[in-house]
């Protein structure tokens, strides 16, 4: 399985990649930004993103919107990492039509098999 | 009277002692005696006659009263000598004062006597030779008046004033001749007396060109004409000088005229006075006719009315052809304004103040004009009006309609801004202290919101790398190093969860957290709590264990994440403080409109004193237990506000050493308060054999009846609120009364009887039925039926769907409506109200815009697009300023708008109870219709 991380804070990228590779096993893909995000996404077909909210430049909503116009991308299950939200934004993101939401901070040690979980809901739908 | 002379100049030698010299008026024949005679009698005139040396033959009266001594006293005596004060340097020789006077020259003295007690006596004196019939001299007569004090209380007033005024003092014979002028005469006319004496005083004093005039005035004066006239002088340098003169006649004592007496004033400073007046009055003319003002003088004497040109230009009226009466005045004012002018005029008339009105004028070409005048009236001592003054201006022009408007402005923007200038001095520093406050605040959640961003991001990648560690992901670490790192992330872990409660606190504390209210399932948030809990609990060893939830309390009306928090919070604890191997039970019980949540714990227990102030922030009850390590101190705090926001209350029930159970109440939904209809049909009839028989009959067909034979006994039954119909035996007062009041508007009433007795309303009344006096029992059961259905039916129809996510005003709402007796049903999202009303279209729908799921601009739009439910009434009650636009998106039937801050519960309760009074075309009413 192959992720990309879309996240500025390159340690949270760190961190996550680390997660997701070495106790999940999965191919990990970074991206600093949006834009450089959509690139990837076009270029790697990841299985799944990980699109962080609050970014400079072109936010994760903006991103998100941009994936799905993406001939490439349309498909593609994106989870939202944000921090600590009210119930208000949770709806909101889920409306966007996002696969999920992780609130960071996560935990690494079950960040793979939180975002195996939401994909199979996902799938289910 | 005799003619005398004087001047005020000085003979050399005689100091004080004026000599005047005169031509001899000759004293002779009877007129002569007469005269000696008269003044010889007087009191008021000295008069001493001597022989030849001057020794005193005769002492008068007068001389008697003036110099103090007795006439015998004097006689033989030689005057002045012998009875004069001697070193009285004033006063003369004999020889002195007769002089002249022996040589046929009358002389008069102006000379100082001493008088028998010292006494000073200025005197005025004429000396005369007396002579025989070969006019020979044979003594002197001495004829004096008293100079300083004249017997003024005998001379008359007039006298008096010529005496000490500066006027001329005129006195003319027959002929006009000068028989006397008083010392101001000459000052003014710069003769002396010698020269004026005799002379002609009009060919002399007046002006040739009025000489004519003035002897004709000298004819008519004798004749008895004494009018003051107006006559100028003509002083000996030629030039003119005006005087008044007031004239009187002269007679000797048998009362024949001898000639005139007149007084003259200067009026020279009056002459200038008054050009000046008309200077003056000229000037102000030519002012107020540049100012287009108009001016009007009614003399009441003559009863002229003068306009001046621009009076008559505002009458329209061409200059000159103002016929100056006050009937014409009148004919030119506008025939509706006329009576309110002569009220004016004629109040000002009797009161005497001054009187100012707006009338308007017709021209002759038929155009009004508005005309504003003032004036005042002038009055003579009888109080009877002698003029009237007063000034006029167009006012119909636009120039002076604005003048006059924006100083009105003026006027009143200055009153204003008085007025206010407190109010806004106070308003300001409010608004000051507010705003201050306010940015206090905005700066205090920026810093908040700011600061748990930025350390929520570090604080995330600490945990990840720690946790990354602990898991070995990134190499294996020594026993030690874990215990170690375990530690630091544990720590990392209590930081975020502090961060987030401190921001939950705040938000919560200031309204900031938006709680999202719905039915939530008892059962699912306890599961969800539980499952929360569960992990860490049997870390401990210790049973969560929840008991059934009873169905009364089955759903709440809450935000389920926050209910959740809650109950974690206080799960935690429990298993915080529960010995190990215990258990920790969940109970849930139903209150009256709230569900009551129980955690009851088997730890040490809470003791009283502490009981309130675990609720605070930072409280920890004890510390000395290591479990007690991850909490941050603020769950209870935050728990406490969750559910204030709630409606809620929080608290804990302990016992020292046994445990403890920490509870909270929340509100069960809103239910529709149903309109109190009971299951019995009251029968109020007087009649007791028919109240049987009814109930009998009723009775029959399975209905519990209550009878009463009056209509009080009726309503204490009905407010006891198990009564379904009413059945009246043709009491129309008790129909109106219970139709009065909304508790029971719904009741419905079966009237036995005509209908005619009832009032219109009751006619028309879905919920009337009437019956013949005479009806089977069937008949009668199946009228009561059908009242019962219908009142349920109206119950129904009638109740009023109360949208509004806000749990405390959506509470406040119903208990106020309910309170009225109107049936409420209540939903807290759109999607909730749009199922509801669909469900049971409502007489009446409250609607707050802002909602849930749902917004109440969908519910509305939702509603629309149902035939049963697009005419139901709409009171929009919303804290939201809102445009034209959004209000056509909100109306569905009759829609009314009501903001809530600025709404009061009275106008709220008025509107919707108009509102639900609406008849609609669908629902009980629709059906009834034929």
């Amino acid at each position: 399985m192959k992720v990309l991380i879309i996240d500025d804070d390159a340690d949270i990228r760190t961190i996550a990649r680390l997660s997701l590779s070495r106790l999940g096993g999965m191919d990990v893909v970074e991206a600093a930004g949006g834009a450089e995000g959509l690139r990837k996404a076009h270029d790697e077909k990841p299985d799944v993103i990980l699109l962080d909210v609050m970014m400079p430049a072109m936010d994760g909503t903006a991103t998100l919107a941009a994936l799905r116009s993406q001939a490439a991308t349309t498909e593609t299950p994106v989870i939202f990492l944000t921090a600590k939200i009210m119930g208000t934004e949770l709806e909101r993101l889920k409306g966007l039509g996002a696969a999920g939401v992780l609130t960071k901070p996560f935990d690494p040690r079950t960040l793979p098999s939180d975002v195996r979980a939401l994909l199979e809901v996902g799938l289910d739908h | 009277v005799f003619p005398i002379a004087q001047r005020s100049g000085q003979q050399a030698g005689h100091t004080q002692l004026s000599h005047v010299s005169n031509t001899v008026v000759p004293v002779t024949g009877e007129s002569a005696g007469a005269v000696r005679n008269a003044l010889f009698k007087s009191a008021h005139f000295l008069s001493i006659a001597t022989d030849v040396k001057g020794v005193i033959q005769a002492f008068n009266v007068g001389a008697e009263r003036m110099l103090g001594y007795t006439s015998a006293e004097v006689l033989h005596k030689i005057t002045p000598a012998d009875i004069s004060e001697p070193r009285e340097p004033t006063a003369p020789a004999f020889e002195a004062l007769i002089g002249r006077a022996s040589q046929g020259v009358e002389d008069v003295y102006e000379l100082t006597w001493i008088g028998k007690d010292g006494r000073r006596c200025p005197l005025l004196m004429s000396v005369t030779a007396l002579r025989d019939d070969r006019d020979g001299v044979v003594g002197y007569l001495l004829i004096g008046a008293d100079r300083a004090a004249p017997p003024r209380q005998e001379l008359d007033r007039t006298q008096q004033y010529l005496d000490t005024a500066e006027v001329i003092l005129l006195a003319l014979d027959m002929e006009g001749r000068i028989t006397f002028l008083n010392r101001h005469a000459y000052a003014v006319l710069g003769w002396t007396g010698d020269e004026l004496l005799g002379r002609d005083w009009i060919d002399t004093c007046l002006p040739a060109r009025i000489r004519d005039a003035g002897r004709k005035r000298f004819q008519d004066l004798l004749a008895g004409d004494l009018t003051v006239i107006e006559n100028p002088v003509l002083q000996k340098s030629g030039e003119e000088r005006p005087f008044e003169w007031h004239n009187t006649l002269l007679r000797d004592e048998a009362g024949h005229i001898i000639g005139t007496l007149s007084s003259g004033v200067d009026i020279t400073e009056r002459n200038r006075a008054a050009q000046a007046l008309i200077v003056a009055e000229e000037r102000m003319r030519f002012a107020l006719e540049a100012a287009g003002v108009g001016i009007w003088d009614m003399d009441y004497t003559t009863g002229v009315n003068r306009w001046s040109e621009i009076l008559e230009a505002q009458y329209g009226l061409q200059p000159g052809t103002f016929r100056g009466t006050f009937e014409a005045f009148i004919e030119l004012i506008h025939p509706d304004d006329r009576e309110s002018v002569l009220e004016t005029l004629g109040t000002s008339l009797k009161t005497g103040a001054d009187f100012s009105q707006v009338n308007r004028s017709i021209w002759s070409d038929g155009t009004v004009h508005w005309l504003s005048s003032a004036g005042r009236f002038y009055f003579d001592a009888h109080g009877e009006p002698v003029r009237a003054v007063g000034i006029s201006q167009d006012v119909t022009q636009p120039r002076a309609m604005e003048a006059a408007y924006l100083e009105a402005q003026k006027a009143e923007a200055r009153m204003l801004q008085e007025r206010n200038v407190a109010l806004e001095t106070a308003k300001s520093t409010a608004e000051k202290a507010v705003t201050r406050l306010k940015e206090v605040d905005r700066f205090k959640q920026e810093f908040l919101s700011t600061v748990s961003h930025e350390l929520r991001t570090p604080l995330t990648s600490i945990r990840g790398s720690l946790g990354l560690l602990t898991s070995g992901a990134v190499g294996a670490l020594t026993d030690e190093v874990v215990q170690v790192v375990t530690i630091a992330e544990r720590n990392a872990i209590r930081l975020i969860a502090l961060i987030n409660d401190i921001l939950d606190l705040e938000r919560l504390e200031t309204g900031r957290m938006e709680l999202q209210f719905g039915l939530v399932s008892v059962v699912s948030v306890l599961r969800r709590a539980v499952e929360s809990v569960e992990p860490f609990a049997r870390q401990h060893d210790i049973t969560l264990e929840a008991r059934a939830v009873p169905d009364a309390c089955s759903m709440i009306r809450a935000d389920a994440d926050r209910i959740v928090q809650v109950l974690v919070n206080l799960l935690s604890n429990a298993a915080k403080f529960s010995p190990p191997a215990s258990v920790v039970t969940i109970t849930v019980e139903p209150g009256d409109g709230w569900v009551e949540f129980r955690v009851t714990d088997r730890g040490r227990g809470v003791p009283a004193a502490h009981r309130r102030a675990i609720f605070d922030r930072f409280q920890q009850i004890e510390t000395s237990d290591a479990r007690e390590q991850g909490g941050t101190g603020l769950g209870l705090a935050i728990s406490k506000s969750i559910i204030e926001q709630h409606g809620g209350t929080i608290g804990v029930e302990s016992e020292v050493g046994i445990g403890s159970t920490f509870w909270f109440r929340v509100a069960t939904p809103t239910r529709p308060v149903a309109q109190r209809l009971g299951r019995a049909i009251l029968v109020c009839d007087d009649n007791a054999e028919r109240r049987l028989s009814l109930e009998r009959a009723i009775g029959d067909g399975g209905y519990t009846v209550i009878t009463v034979p009056d209509a009080d006994a009726a309503w204490a039954v009905l407010q006891g609120g198990d009564v379904a119909a009413v059945v009246l035996e043709g009491d129309a007062a008790l129909l109106t009364r219970i139709r009065k009041e909304p508790a029971f508007e719904a009741i419905p009433v079966i009237l036995f009887g005509s209908p005619l007795v009832v009032s219109p309303e009751a006619l028309s009344d879905s919920l009337v039925l009437f019956l013949p006096e005479h009806v089977d029992e069937s008949q009668l059961l199946a009228a009561v039926r059908q009242s019962v259905e219908r009142g349920r039916a109206a119950v129904q129809a009638r109740y009023v769907l109360l949208v509004e996510d806000d749990l405390t005003l959506l509470d406040v709402m119903a208990r106020q409506l309910s309170r009225q007796g109107i049936a409420v049903r209540t939903a807290t999202t759109g999607e909730e109200a749009i199922r509801v009303a669909e469900a049971d279209p409502p007489a009446l729908m409250v609607l707050d815009v802002g909602l849930p799921e749902h917004d109440g601009f969908d519910v509305v739009d939702a509603m629309r697009r149902r035939s049963g439910l697009k005419d139901t009434p709409v009171l929009v009650y919303t804290g939201r300023d809102l445009i034209e636009e959004q209000r056509g998106r909100l109306r569905l039937g009759p829609t009314r708008f009501l903001t809530k801050s600025k709404a009061s519960d009275e106008e709220f309760r008025r509107l919707v109870a108009e509102l639900r009074q609406i008849p609609r075309v669908h629902g009980v009413e629709a059906a009834r219709r034929p």
